[in-house]
């Protein structure tokens, strides 16, 4: 088998993805008067995390946001120093800065573009509330005169000397295999969740940009740190998501196969709870981390209900469950008939976003010449943990950076005048995969299954050296014995099994930077290292390809803007009681 | 209460559209009979993602009362 045929575009910007920061990215290259190209591998603007998310933002804008979500600090600064306390300083802080210092500007501009009920989609529009973000945003990349196509799954980066030339692509739509000839090229696809078993994210997001720009040499750093959101429906029947930003689950009650209110138990109170309150308010979304801890301690001490805690509604006072669209949602159609008046429903935490990812500086530059990169897809902004509502934050103001760097890079170095010599070697990887033996053990579904299970396994909440072991064995038994049968029965099944070749990267990069770190810091909790060390991982952890070899480098976080205090009673240790 | 996913077989081109669009993915394109597969439907989000990004009028539908 195979491609129908090929085609050659060129263009001054290449964006790849189409979530809020692809698209944001592709209208400022297109107001700095680059010709764009924004392509996704699926349907544009319809299956990524920034359509299934909220639509929740974190921003010093009291007043325009609404404090139902998360807490809206009044300037920027004290959003500032919550994301550094909240990331337990493995951010990058003048990441952090751009980030809190832009944010109002960035949303409020939204409503330009046709975003209406900025700040309150999760409020106003029916689930998934991102459509009134992604919609808009298309519309006007449309209008400004941008390209854009579907269905285009990048395969790989083109690097020639160590700079960024564009992509190849293959169009699973018409089973043409494009090459992009790119001034710049911006790296926009989103997270990885899918490498989870338990995950809070559409089956779609694979990780794949943080695979390409692996494969390419690029950067990456603090992988990992996975965000897990704590209430995913774990109920068998059931869809698993998570309902957040459901007002009738505030009355919602965590308990454990006894029946105890475990949470007390593990977050402290008094001064120190209410301290914690002034600072970030009293939201679920600002406190994930130590929730989705505290739910799998209990399972790991032995008093959860099989894999899952017990998430009892039975006291949500009447009338709550019409208070708004997301409650009328989760009721109807997220519990479809389960009678949560009389039993509890069972839940338990899934991955949500990746925190680390490809390193870039504030223009969004990655260490790569003429390869651009914002939203998920990158790392340090968020460090260690994130407070709810600076994912959306971010990614349109570092899309907005991307898309003004890229612009002016291809405006001075311009477009590559001809083929790229590594065009040829990507070709042949793509077809002898399309013309591989059917061997079963090369199914990509099964080596996705394989991959999602021993990461749930081994690589997820509560993280221990030997589990960690076993899953490096296991990804590299994957790697070893099943990659190279790799094989797609179609073009269209190329996609299937890109992913899951991107997949088995992305794991092993967590993977490895989760042995490495020998300590518990946000979202990254080792059972066999379970206090924060800032002594000795005030630390990133870098990835970098060296040949075949996954090279981790560790560099002390550059502490220039704000350095950590004491650490809390909060931040220490969640103990397993 | 169930979700009811139906895909209209004479309208149906295999596009693939839908499938792309679904989050779980409710939806598999069969490689060997090369047709459109309804699978898990009470995983379904009833986010309505198929049918909004689907290619032709009416070719999916996803019934549920909500
Ligand atoms: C259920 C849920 C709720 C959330 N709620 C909130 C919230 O309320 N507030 C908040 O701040 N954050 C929230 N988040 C996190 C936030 O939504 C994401 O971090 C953010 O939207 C990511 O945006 P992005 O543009 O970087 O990536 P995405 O929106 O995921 O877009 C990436 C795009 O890249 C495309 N792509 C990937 N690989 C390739 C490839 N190889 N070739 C071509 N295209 C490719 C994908 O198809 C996709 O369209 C939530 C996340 C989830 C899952
Ligand atoms: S409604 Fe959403 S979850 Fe259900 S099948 Fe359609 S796209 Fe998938
Ligand atoms: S979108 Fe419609 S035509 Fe396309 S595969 Fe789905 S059901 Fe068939």
């Amino acid at each position: 088998m195979n491609f129908k045929d090929e085609k050659v575009i060129k263009t001054d910007v290449l964006v790849i993805g189409s979530g809020g920061a692809g698209l944001r990215a592709a209208l400022e290259a297109r107001a700095y008067g680059a010709e764009v190209y924004l392509i996704d591998k699926v349907v544009l603007a319809t299956n990524n995390s920034t359509r299934y998310s909220g639509g929740g933002f974190k921003a010093a804008l009291p007043g325009i946001l609404s404090d139902a979500y998360t807490k809206v600090f009044a300037t920027p600064k004290q959003h500032f120093e919550a994301a550094l306390l909240h990331g337990e300083y493995l951010n990058d802080q003048f990441l952090v800065e751009t980030l809190c210092y832009e944010a109002p500007a960035r949303i409020l501009e939204l409503q330009e573009f046709g975003v209406e009920h900025v700040g309150e989609l999760y409020l106003k529009l029916p689930y998934p509330h991102g459509t009134g973000l992604v919609k808009p945003l298309l519309k006007a990349v449309k209008e400004a005169g941008c390209k854009t196509r579907a269905g285009l799954v990048v395969a790989d980066l083109l690097v020639e000397g160590g700079t960024v030339r564009g992509v190849m692509a293959v169009d699973i739509y018409t089973g043409s295999l494009f090459t992009f000839r790119a001034g710049a090229t911006v790296l926009a696809s989103g997270g990885a969740g899918e490498v989870y078993k338990r995950n809070d994210t559409s089956a779609n997001t694979t990780g794949d940009g943080f695979a390409l720009a692996y494969r390419a040499g690029a950067e990456l750093r603090d992988m990992e740190i996975i965000q897990f959101e704590p209430y995913v429906q774990a109920e068998p029947g059931l869809p698993m998501m998570d309902r957040h930003e459901c007002e009738a689950e505030f009355y919602g009650i965590l308990r454990n196969r006894k029946g105890e209110d475990f949470l007390p138990k593990y977050l402290p109170g008094g001064d120190e709870l209410d301290a914690f309150h002034k600072q970030f308010g009293t939201h679920l979304t600002d406190i994930r981390e130590m929730v989705a801890r505290s739910m799998a301690m209990e399972v790991h001490a032995g008093r959860g209900d099989g894999e899952a805690v017990l998430f009892d509604l039975t006291s949500v006072p009447p009338g709550k469950w019409d208070a708004d669209i997301a409650s009328v949602y989760t009721r109807n159609v997220l519990l479809r008939g389960f009678d949560v008046d009389k039993k509890p429903v069972r839940v338990f935490p899934g991955a949500i976003c990746n925190l680390g990812g490809v390193a870039i500086d504030v223009d969004c530059r990655t260490s790569l010449k003429g390869l651009f990169a914002a939203g998920e897809v990158t790392g340090g902004v968020h460090g260690a943990a994130r407070l709810g509502g600076d994912a959306l934050a971010d990614i349109f103001v570092f899309g907005a950076r991307a898309g003004r760097s890229a612009a002016l890079y291809a405006g001075s170095n311009g477009v590559p005048p001809g083929e790229i010599p590594v065009e040829a070697e990507i070709r042949n990887r793509l077809v002898e995969i399309l013309n591989r033996t059917l061997k079963s053990k090369g199914d990509p579904h099964t080596i996705k299954e394989a991959i999602k299970e021993t990461m749930w396994r081994n690589v997820g909440l509560l993280r221990r050296g030997e589990g960690l072991d076993q899953a490096l064995t296991d990804l590299g038994e994957l790697k070893e014995k099943s990659l190279p049968h790799l094989f797609s029965r179609s073009i269209r099944e190329l996609k299937y099994a890109l992913e899951a070749e991107s997949m088995l990267t992305v794991a092993e990069m967590i993977a490895c930077s989760a042995n490495r770190r020998e300590e518990s810091r946000g979202a990254h909790y080792r059972l066999d290292h379970p206090y924060r060390d800032d002594r000795s991982w005030l630390k990133n952890i870098f990835i970098r390809r060296e040949g075949d070899r996954m090279a981790l480098l560790e560099r002390p976080v550059a502490l220039l803007r704000s350095k950590p205090g004491p650490i809390s009673k909060f931040r220490l240790e969640v103990k397993a009681l | 209460m169930k979700v009811i996913i139906t895909i209209n077989r004479e309208k149906c081109t295999r596009c693939g559209f839908c499938v792309d669009a679904c989050p779980i993915p409710c939806l598999f394109i069969d490689e060997e009979k090369n047709e459109i597969v309804v699978k898990d439907e009470h995983l379904c989000l009833v986010c309505r993602n198929c049918e909004e990004e689907a290619s032709r009028k009416d070719c999916i539908k996803v019934d549920f009362p909500y």
